[in-house]
């Protein structure tokens, strides 16, 4: 029992700033704006979060200035892909270059020239002390959950709404569906894509501030380590639903804690080998799940009005 | 010619000119239509029709140019400014979301929502349910897009543009993709809507549709103003003359065809889509050597899974295609090709050329692999120059001096002079022409047409494929009419006509 | 006059200059807000490349791996296809390399040649996984390349702490055997660079003289009139992932053989495959240019050490100005647009 508590704690955790990202990427997604700039958001989001939070000494003032300037950062891969039609994968790759090397050199900057941060406050717990000793001696007490992961999870709903229940979402999967269609509409296609580009850069952004505010509680450089890349990959299993890739982190999340489990002391498999696991589930599940009808139509492809 | 009351217009256009790069679009355009009659705009490909009524709608800045809708003068900088100002508007390709139903898709931008921005979809299927029986315009609001017909999908579009209460309706091209008896129906709308007080204002270069229905036409030829007549003291002869600048010959000179032995042959073929749906089914055919095979159809009854079955692009399920007596079913595209088969594909964008490659390399791309223009792998510049010189020569690819220049850069006529040029020069045993004419004007119209006659009297076996039904009259010998995948029946194209042919393209044969 | 003047500036070549400019402009406007002096930093940047032979050396010793990850990026790019794998392939050849480089005995040149033959091998396979998949079952080849690189990364270490490799008590390997390198002279020249120049004018040569570059080309630029024209896009697309591997593998290989010699403990990427891709955009993706924009980043990167070290000016700067000069690259559309523009008014006053 407690180590199925443990287990689900742990997966929980790896789950959750893939999840916030994988949230970005969908939103950014459906409305037609590919987004492979999740990865430099994510660290910039890391470092934001970890130095607002160490300065002020509040996770929280910390967590939100790294939505905002994720929100910051991915502005410029909306204004290089929509309004100036740039090939995506390029302006995003420009994007993945710009995170880092803007949060190292701010950290060297703030930090007397190391890229570390400080220890920073982290984000507060779901259980509260007196919950916990009232549960102490049974599996609960090691119910160590983030309020950042409730976060997390309240989004897949919101955004399952958002998209599914309402006009804004309407227009959104319209918007990657069939642009044109939207702007004959008297719908701006350019703003709609604007808007979901940047939620999604703030998205990742919590992610990002996720890792660093909660799952560490520190800023390196190798906070983040490719999980804007996984959570690309979380999107397109999730075939670019909500609630799809909510299951499909949960699995990364999963992957990702059997490493920590099975790979402790006298594991019969490497500990290096089962690092490799989630990447090698990943291919496996694209190669085995994946169909194409999923995929927003129009994904990767600007709009210019009056085209054909 | 009678001059319109002024405050009677429901649109003015005045000297609009719109510029694409240094090319001239439109030149001092002049556009009157009259409150609820049905006006046309007539032209041919290319002319600028669509471009006016892309301005009109505010999906194209025009350079300079005023319009005035009911006598008010505006700047439509946005369909939006169309929409608020009561012109609907239905595209050539439809703008409507595959995915979404039609509830959805007519909604789209003016939702009916609770609280919130809550859909009330119950709300939007009732207001649907009443305008589609004001109007006779019968439909299903929680069927998805896909899964419907053109002619349905296009009542959807004219649905969406009533339902945000157009008093203007701009139809492009609206007949297109539709059968014979599909636009019947369309017109006796478009009356109806006429009737209820609204304008129509229809895109066509087709002149039968103006002379039935129409009251007025403005022509326009070369993004210039031709005139604008009352349709009723025309005859269709002057109209088309108008229209193209020149006396021209409404019917193309055809010989009689010389057909010999059956070159290619389909046997009871069945093939599957994505999703298992058989779209081609049971299909059987034969094409001699020396004449033209025509096979008249819908949109999407098989046409396109057809040809990516002979060209070996997609898996037969069952059945045999078979040239010159051996089978090429579920082989490899480079074994039809090198069988005897061209093919002149339907988009020639997207399958028919490669767009930031030179002429001379795009000439190259069957060739290739062939002695002397490559040698062990390696290509062999000196010799490929002089091929490309001599098709380019032969076929009146234009400019002359453009081996060197991209194909993006050539018009479209010239583009699929290029690809003829290329197929030709294969000297296959057979020539699949898929929509050769699609875009054309009607200059390069005219050269496709006697090109593949002239392959024809050469003595090549041709497969046509077209939606447009007045080609497939005009050149082919015999017409293999295609209804869900099956021919349904065939005929010799000098003992039918178009309205037998519409009845079997509606599945009105059987 | 005129129409030469048009012809320069319509180049690709001008809009990539124009990014570079502005790359470095936009960062030292992010220097000035940082209180660092930008001129003096850009100063000692050029000092600490170019000042000294040696340094100079180092530039073109240290541009290899870049060069060639850079062609291998932009071979694929030709084919339609995005390496963002080569990080991995490049791994892989490392590891090959070493492994042949520490186990087995050869006589020096054949030792030497075995290797890059064996890391192009194997790194070829590894990027032609990317293009399987992608032929066999049209995944993204970033999403595959990507895991792919990860799965390499962990290999990578799992080799390095076999008992048979590494050195006891250090997280480092065996270093290769002399036979085994490519240093001449015993001094740290190597051959590195003139093989990159080899593979460059070899991989220029496939692509624009050979008929199967004509295929890559032709599928890169449209596959569905590749498809239709009989050239197979499935194999061309498994071939043009397998070159683009081996390229990055002989770069990994090279980089060990030449200048390292021995595996190191990781805790990142090294990140050459992914300065592969900025090689790439600044070439335009031009194999010939890879050359050119390989040193170029090489000089800067040497450069920016000394920068660091003279006036404490961080070396990330480096990275922010290279992300920059993406950015400008991926819009220079933008400019294009704005020299046809000023080129034709230019051109209607004439005519007026």
């Amino acid at each position: 029992m407690n180590n199925i508590i443990l287990i689900l704690t742990g997966t929980l955790m790896h789950a959750t700033p893939l999840l916030f990202a994988a949230l970005g990427g969908v939103i950014s997604e459906s409305s037609g704006v590919m987004n492979i700039a999740l990865e430099g958001v994510m660290t910039f989001g890391a470092f934001t979060g970890a130095a607002v939070a160490y300065v002020t000494n509040n996770a929280w003032l910390g967590f939100f200035m790294a939505g905002l300037a994720g929100a910051l950062l991915i502005s410029l891969h909306a204004i290089a892909s929509i309004t100036f039609r740039a090939d995506q994968t390029i302006s995003g790759t420009a994007i993945n270059f710009l995170g880092p090397g803007l949060s190292l050199l701010l950290a060297k900057k703030m930090f007397n020239g190391s890229a570390l941060s400080p220890t920073a406050p982290k984000l507060p717990i779901l259980i509260t002390k007196s919950l916990t000793e009232k549960w102490r001696g049974t599996p609960l007490e090691n119910l160590n959950i983030s309020v950042g992961v409730v976060i997390a999870f309240a989004l897949v709903v919101l955004i399952w709404f958002l998209f599914y229940r309402t006009k804004w979402g309407l227009r959104i999967l319209a918007t990657g569906q069939h642009p044109a269609a939207v702007d004959t509409l008297g719908v701006n296609v350019y703003v709609m894509r604007y808007i979901c580009v940047i939620c999604s850069g703030v998205l990742a952004g919590f992610g990002g501030a996720f890792m660093s505010l909660s799952v560490t509680s520190s800023f390196s450089p190798s906070t983040v380590c490719g999980q804007g890349f996984i959570a690309l990959a979380a999107v397109i299993f999730g075939k670019w639903t909500p609630h799809g890739v909510m299951f499909s982190c949960l699995l990364f999340g999963f992957a990702k804690e059997c490493t920590t489990i099975l790979g402790g002391e006298g594991a019969f498999i490497p500990p290096v080998l089962l690092e490799m696991f989630p990447y090698v589930l990943t291919i496996l599940v694209l190669v085995l799940f994946v169909g194409k009808s999923s995929v927003p139509k129009a994904n990767g492809v600007p709009y210019l009005r009056g085209a054909r | 010619m009678e001059t319109p009351n002024q405050d009677n217009m429901a649109i003015k256009m005045v000297g609009i000119y719109k510029y694409f790069g240094p090319y001239c679009a439109l030149n001092n355009v002049n556009l009157n239509v009259k409150k609820g009659t049905m006006h046309a705009i007539l032209g041919e490909n290319g002319a600028g029709k669509s471009t006016l009524m892309n301005i009109l709608y505010g999906m194209s800045k025009p350079d300079a140019g005023q319009i005035f809708i009911n006598g008010k003068l505006l700047d439509i900088k946005h369909p939006k400014t169309a929409i608020e100002n009561k012109i609907g508007m239905v595209h050539q390709h439809f703008m409507l979301v595959p995915t979404f139903t039609v509830a959805q898709n007519i909604m789209l931008g003016k939702e009916l929502t609770k609280p919130f921005g809550v859909l009330d979809f119950k709300k939007a299927n009732r207001v649907i349910e009443e305008l589609s029986g004001k109007y006779n315009l019968l439909i299903d609001t929680k069927k998805k897009i896909e899964n419907m017909s053109v002619g349905m999908q296009q009542r959807v579009e004219i649905l969406k543009a009533l339902y945000r209460e157009a008093e203007i309706l701009i139809l492009d091209e609206p007949t297109a993709v539709l059968t014979p008896q599909e636009v019947k129906d369309l017109m006796f709308t478009l009356q109806a809507l006429v009737r209820h007080g609204k304008t129509v204002v229809i895109i066509t270069h087709k002149l039968n549709e103006i002379k039935q229905v129409c009251d007025f036409c403005t022509i326009i030829r070369r993004g210039k103003n031709i005139d604008s007549v009352n349709v009723n003291d025309y005859s269709e002869q002057q109209l088309a003359s108008m229209m193209v600048g020149y006396d021209m010959d409404l019917k193309i000179n055809k010989t009689k065809a010389t057909p010999k032995d059956v070159v290619f042959e389909i046997d009871n073929l069945t093939v599957l889509d994505n999703r298992g749906i058989k779209k081609v089914n049971n299909l059987s055919l034969k094409i001699r050597s020396g004449e033209v095979l025509g096979i008249a159809g819908v949109d999407d009854n098989g046409q396109r899974e057809l040809v990516e079955a002979i060209t070996s692009l997609k898996k037969v399920n069952s059945g045999t295609i078979k040239i010159n007596g051996q089978e090429i079913q579920n082989t490899t595209p480079q074994n039809v090709i090198a069988s005897g088969i061209a093919t002149i594909p339907e988009d020639r964008h997207k399958e028919g050329l490669v767009m930031n490659f030179s002429v001379m390399e795009n000439l190259l791309l069957k060739k290739y692999k062939k002695r002397p223009l490559s040698k062990y792998g390696k290509l062999n510049k000196q010799e490929i120059n002089n091929f490309a010189n001599s098709l380019i020569e032969k076929f009146d690819i234009r400019p002359p001096e453009c081996k060197k220049r991209l194909v993006r850069k050539l018009s479209g006529g010239n583009q699929q002079k290029l690809v003829i040029a290329r197929e030709v020069s294969e000297d296959p045993d057979l020539l699949v022409a898929v929509q050769p004419t699609r875009g054309l004007d009607v200059g390069a119209m005219e050269y496709v047409h006697k090109e593949l006659l002239k392959q024809r009297d050469l003595g090549k076996a041709i497969l046509l494929i077209s939606l447009d039904l007045n080609e497939i009259i005009d050149v082919a010998d015999k017409i293999a009419v295609i209804y869900n995948g099956n021919i349904v029946k065939t005929l010799e194209s000098t003992a039918t006509n178009e309205n037998e042919i519409g009845i079997l393209m509606a599945g009105g044969g059987k | 006059m005129s129409k030469r003047y048009k012809k320069f500036f319509s180049k690709p070549y001008f809009s990539i200059l124009f990014a570079i400019i502005l790359g470095f402009f936009v960062g030292g406007i992010f220097l000035y807000c940082c209180n660092y002096n930008p001129i003096a930093s850009y100063g000692a940047l050029f000092r600490g490349a170019f000042s000294k032979p040696k340094y100079i050396l180092d530039v073109f010793i240290q541009s290899t791996p870049i060069i060639l990850t850079g062609l291998s990026v932009a071979f694929a790019f030709k084919s339609g296809l995005f390496n963002i794998g080569a990080e991995g392939q490049y791994i892989m050849g490392v590891v090959v390399a070493t492994i042949l480089g520490t186990q087995i005995k050869l006589p020096p040149v054949i030792h030497f040649l075995f290797i890059l033959f064996m890391a192009m091998l194997v790194s070829g396979l590894w990027g032609a996984i990317a293009g399987f998949l992608k032929a066999k079952f049209g995944i993204n080849e970033v999403v595959t390349s990507i895991m792919l690189n990860w799965i390499a990364f962990y290999f990578y270490r799992y080799i390095l702490f076999k008992p048979w490799i590494k050195v006891k008590g250090l997280a480092v390997s065996k270093a290769i055997c002399e036979s085994a390198r490519g240093t001449l002279f015993k001094t740290n020249i190597n051959i590195g660079f003139f093989v990159a120049v080899i593979a460059v004018l070899v991989i220029h040569y496939l692509l624009y003289k050979t008929t199967k570059g004509f295929e890559f080309r032709a599928v890169g630029q449209n596959p569905e009139a590749a498809r239709f024209v009989g050239i197979n896009v499935k194999s061309n697309t498994i071939i043009s992932m397998f070159i683009a591997g081996a390229i990055a593998g002989l770069s990994g290989a090279l980089r060990l053989t030449c200048s390292e010699f021995r595996m190191t403990n990781l805790a990142e990427f090294e990140g050459y495959g992914l300065k592969g891709i900025y090689v790439a955009l600044v070439a335009d993706c031009s194999p010939i240019g890879c050359v050119f924009s390989g040193l170029f980043f090489s000089a800067i990167r040497s450069g920016s050490i000394s920068m660091q070290i003279d006036l404490k000016t961080p070396c990330e700067i480096i990275n922010i100005i290279t992300g920059l000069i993406v950015f400008f690259i991926s819009i220079s559309v933008v400019y294009r647009r704005l020299i046809a523009k000023i080129s034709k008014t230019r051109q209607e006053k004439i005519h007026e």
